[in-house]
């Protein structure tokens, strides 16, 4: 069989405009938002946090943020600790930053307590592994959890770089010492963190821990804007955040 | 054939016996025992009609579930245009849970579904609803708001979470955009 150079050119033609056609459809399907939730915009609110040490090293008796977090969502106080639920709690600064010293600085750092929450992170790894959405990311940066649909699989625990997922393995409500009625319980079966306080923060108040320190350790605010309190916290102080280098890009700063 | 006659007289007798609970409710114009709900006092509205509430709770229970849990839409338009707080606890029971004060919190009869849902459940053998395995079979009084609000080292310092509606807080106000961000999300 002979091809003419017109119908070589046709072919060629139709070809081209077939491959062009294929490239279109999968760039309209990545677009149309599988996989892709609450890329941060101008103008939106991504909530974050900044926690002083050297506020929280001078009086280390001061419990307010934990008791504030456990009385306002009814997280239970749990002896055993393989059924520890961890919403705010407290490490020992050379374990949560293990290599953020040298010799001569170990003793102002190590030993001291520092307060850790979920990380509320940019690119949460926890959000992508759960099987039935029970965790996203907001649009305002809160990685939520709908604990009605939480199945209890554990993947986003095993997820999370830094621990602050806990699951229920008890019944949790004999171990809350008074229920708030405000706020849930949770039941036996499904995974809990840190929610920021996204309850208080749609009523417009801070979250319970910022609130009830008096020694104003914490600093709560919106990160995509210039003028919050915690921007300009993080341009006067030195802040670091926790595992930086895994890429989870965090909403918690460290001030030390 | 020849024993027709008895075939028949015993087929009416085991039919009549055995609908006898039919017929004899019939005759005597008996009606079936209907659950005996008590309706919350002082209320006169729900946020559907009643009518509507028998059918298509369900279907709210998860609209309200599903809107405020991941659209953070808080308030709820009901049909006579009043606007509900979108809460379980805060909104439902505050009618329909049974347990009053503040000396039960700890009880395990927070567990318990409210009487008023176990009334029909029960009459009508659907399972009792599991909502309170972790939502407070509690009816919020004012003392309970209060004592168990969530401003626990300075509660002479700050407003509490339930008189009239609190001024957003400084840091929030200079936060920028707020409270339902969380509706973009999506």
């Amino acid at each position: 069989m002979k091809i003419t150079r017109k119908e070589f050119l046709q072919i060629l033609g139709v070809g081209a405009a077939a491959a062009g056609c294929g490239k279109a459809v999968t760039a309209l399907a990545s677009a149309s938002g599988e996989g892709k939730e609450a890329a941060p915009q101008a103008g939106q609110t991504r909530w974050g946090m900044a926690v002083d040490f050297l506020k929280c090293r001078a009086d280390e008796s001061c419990k307010d943020c934990l008791v504030a977090c456990k009385r306002a969502h009814n997280v239970p106080t749990i002896p055993d600790r393989a059924h520890e639920v961890k919403w705010l709690w407290e490490e020992q600064f050379e374990k949560v930053f293990p290599f953020q010293q040298n010799d001569y600085t170990r003793t102002a750092y190590a030993g001291h307590p520092l307060s850790l929450l979920c990380n509320h992170c940019a690119d949460p790894a926890c959000t992508r592994v759960c099987p039935t959405k029970a965790t996203w990311k907001r649009g305002d940066g809160v990685v939520m959890m709908d604990w009605h649909r939480c199945i209890g699989c554990r993947y986003c625990m095993a997820a999370c770089p830094y621990g602050a997922r806990s699951f229920n393995w008890v019944d949790p409500r004999p171990y809350i010492a008074q229920i708030n009625p405000d706020f849930p319980t949770r039941t036996k079966g499904v995974v809990e963190k840190c929610n920021f306080c996204e309850e208080r923060l749609a009523k417009g108040e801070p979250p319970a821990c910022v609130e009830n320190c008096k020694e104003k350790a914490l600093v709560f605010g919106n990160l995509n804007d210039p003028n919050s309190e915690i921007r300009k916290v993080l341009r006067t102080r030195y802040a670091i955040q926790r595992l930086p280098e895994v890429g989870t890009g965090p909403s918690v700063y460290y001030l030390i | 054939m020849r024993d027709r006659g008895p075939i028949f007289v015993g087929l009416f007798l085991f039919v009549a016996l055995f609908t006898f609970p039919v017929w004899r409710g019939a005759i005597a114009r008996t009606v079936a025992r209907q659950p005996e709900l008590t309706l919350p006092a002082g209320q006169k509205d729900c946020v559907l009609p009643a009518e509507q509430m028998r059918k298509t709770h369900m279907q709210l229970l998860i609209q309200w579930r599903e809107e405020k849990v991941r659209d953070g839409i808080t308030t709820y338009t009901a049909y006579d245009g009043k606007k509900y707080s979108v809460s379980l606890t805060g909104t439902c029971l505050k009618c329909h849970g049974d347990q009053p004060g503040e000396a039960q919190l700890n009880s395990a009869s927070l567990s318990r579904s409210p009487k008023f849902c176990d009334t029909c459940h029960q009459y009508s053998g659907v399972s009792t609803p599991y909502c309170f395995d972790c939502h407070v079979n509690l009816k919020p009084t004012a003392n309970t708001m209060q004592a168990s609000g969530t401003s626990v080292a300075q509660p002479e310092a700050k407003q509490s979470p339930v008189a009239g509606s609190p001024p957003i807080h400084p840091v929030l106000a200079k936060g920028g955009d707020m409270p339902l961000a969380a509706r973009s999300a999506r």
